[in-house]
């Protein structure tokens, strides 16, 4: 999660990325273990998915999230645009 | 308006002039009175449901996580209402889960006793220092504060399955999704994701059913109202785009009667049964059309009404139409239900008798929090 504490596609990515691995693991799962495991993997599977899905929402209904300067500093801290007065 | 937070501030023209501006804090209204809880039941993930958006809407303000607080907080805070999630009762994490192979849908997974301990608190008045679940990480976090609530909701997959829980809960409302509409709401949800087939989103339906079937799906016999969201049946399923499939909705509102909290909305005359088509002469409708039904039923032993609405609005007139045909909808006046519709706008189901029988739910939380409280409730604007 960035400092600012507002979502990013970059958070979005994070889980897209555990989802596929999750996929992955319940397929695995499904045939070297018992259907006990087997449904606790695709559950996985499910939470994250549905954690993505609210990410993506959470990153769409943030203004700050979606603005463009916001993105640039992400990688350019150092900018002269992106100094950051703090009470 | 580059403002990150209240206190840090881009050095741009626009964000100084912000910064003095940004001193505005928000303090949620001192809680004087009662608690009224209410409980959710449903299988989305917590807190940023639709449902929840559209019942914390009608008393205003906008839900936000704690501030200040942990990011990845399930828990919403608006003026009058706090929503908690109750994953944030799992006694086991991902990995405990995964270990013992172990759903989060199963009874094991939840610290019961906790989740009573702390409901119960609140719902006395005094704060809760509870656990927060990460979903992301999938572990337990730090506990986070919750102070108590006008109105507090707890929402998740077991709001009613414990009984000491279930006996705290003012009004209780559960949303069952039919498997077809699961099934089509998860294509357009996941299909697209990189990872994800028509093969594992089947996968991971079947393999949580059996624990849904087991532990979730009964205990909607408790709520006082559920709604039931199935496929259409104006048009047939070969007759409907894919795009379509999950979109064109039957909706069922079954209300319990008898109960001294809330009065049952109806069409025409309480007790009757009627169809009504409002499409006609007065109002055009495009294609499919709607379609409502009224009348009396029975969900497991205890006496229901059901309101049903099949098809989608097109237009503000038919909403305003079909809202004033209907009766104890608990509205405070003339198009509230329809100006809540307008402002939730950009919500999924607006179009369809989720948005519509989830707005007339909240006008019902309202009630019942007026008639605890025995206080007035003041109409958003």
């Amino acid at each position: 999660m960035r400092s600012s504490g507002h979502p990013s596609m970059k958070d979005v990515e994070e889980i897209e990325k555990k989802v596929e691995q999750a996929i992955k693991d319940a397929d695995t799962t499904c045939k070297e273990s018992d259907a006990a495991h087997c449904a606790a993997a695709w559950d996985n599977v499910e939470e994250l998915s549905a954690a993505a899905a609210h990410k993506k929402v959470a990153v769409q209904n943030d203004p700050i999230s979606t603005d463009p300067l916001e993105q640039f500093c992400d990688d350019n801290p150092d900018a002269d645009e992106c100094r950051v007065y703090e009470d | 308006m580059q403002t990150l937070n209240a206190n840090r501030v881009r050095a741009t023209p626009a964000g100084l002039q912000a910064r003095s501006r940004a001193r505005v804090c928000r303090v949620q209204a001192a809680k004087d009175g009662k608690t009224v809880v209410i409980g959710l039941a449903a299988d989305s993930g917590c807190g940023k449901s639709t449902f929840m958006r559209r019942m914390t809407s009608i008393f205003g303000g906008s839900a936000k996580p704690p501030a200040g607080g942990n990011p990845d907080s399930n828990t919403l805070i608006s003026d009058m209402t706090t929503v908690i999630c109750l994953d944030d009762y799992h006694c086991l994490d991902r990995k405990g889960r995964a270990e013992k192979g172990v759903t989060a849908l199963a009874p094991e997974a939840q610290n019961f006793d906790l989740m009573y301990e702390q409901v119960k608190a609140m719902k006395e008045g005094k704060a809760a220092d509870k656990p927060i679940y990460n979903h992301v990480t999938g572990a337990l976090d730090a506990p986070e504060k919750i102070e108590s609530p006008n109105i507090l909701v707890i929402e998740g997959l077991h709001p009613f399955y414990d009984e000491r829980v279930r006996d705290l809960l003012d009004f209780k409302v559960y949303l069952d999704i039919s498997d077809e509409i699961k099934f089509a709401w998860k294509i357009q949800r996941d299909m697209a994701e990189r990872g994800h087939s028509l093969d594992s989103i089947k996968k991971s339906i079947e393999a949580r059913k059996p624990d849904f079937d087991a532990y979730i799906d009964p205990q909607k016999k408790h709520a006082d109202m559920i709604i039931q969201v199935l496929p259409t049946q104006l048009v047939l399923p070969t007759q409907l785009v894919p795009d379509d499939e999950g979109k064109i909705l039957r909706v069922r509102l079954i209300q319990k009667e008898g109960k001294k909290l809330f009065d049952p909305v109806y069409l025409f005359d309480e007790g009757s049964t009627i169809s009504w088509i409002p499409c006609g002469r007065k109002l055009t409708c495009s294609f499919p059309g709607i379609k409502f039904y009224y009348g009396p039923d029975t969900w497991y032993g205890e006496d229901v009404s059901v309101l049903e609405m099949d098809g989608q609005f097109d237009k503000l007139e038919e909403l305003i139409y079909v809202e004033s045909h209907l009766s104890n909808t608990s509205a405070k006046f003339y198009g509230e239900i329809t100006q809540q519709m307008l402002k939730n706008s950009s919500f999924p189901g607006s179009n369809n008798g989720t948005g519509l029988l989830q707005t007339i739910i909240g006008l019902k939380v309202r009630e019942v929090y007026e008639r605890i409280t025995e206080k007035e409730v003041v109409p958003v604007s």
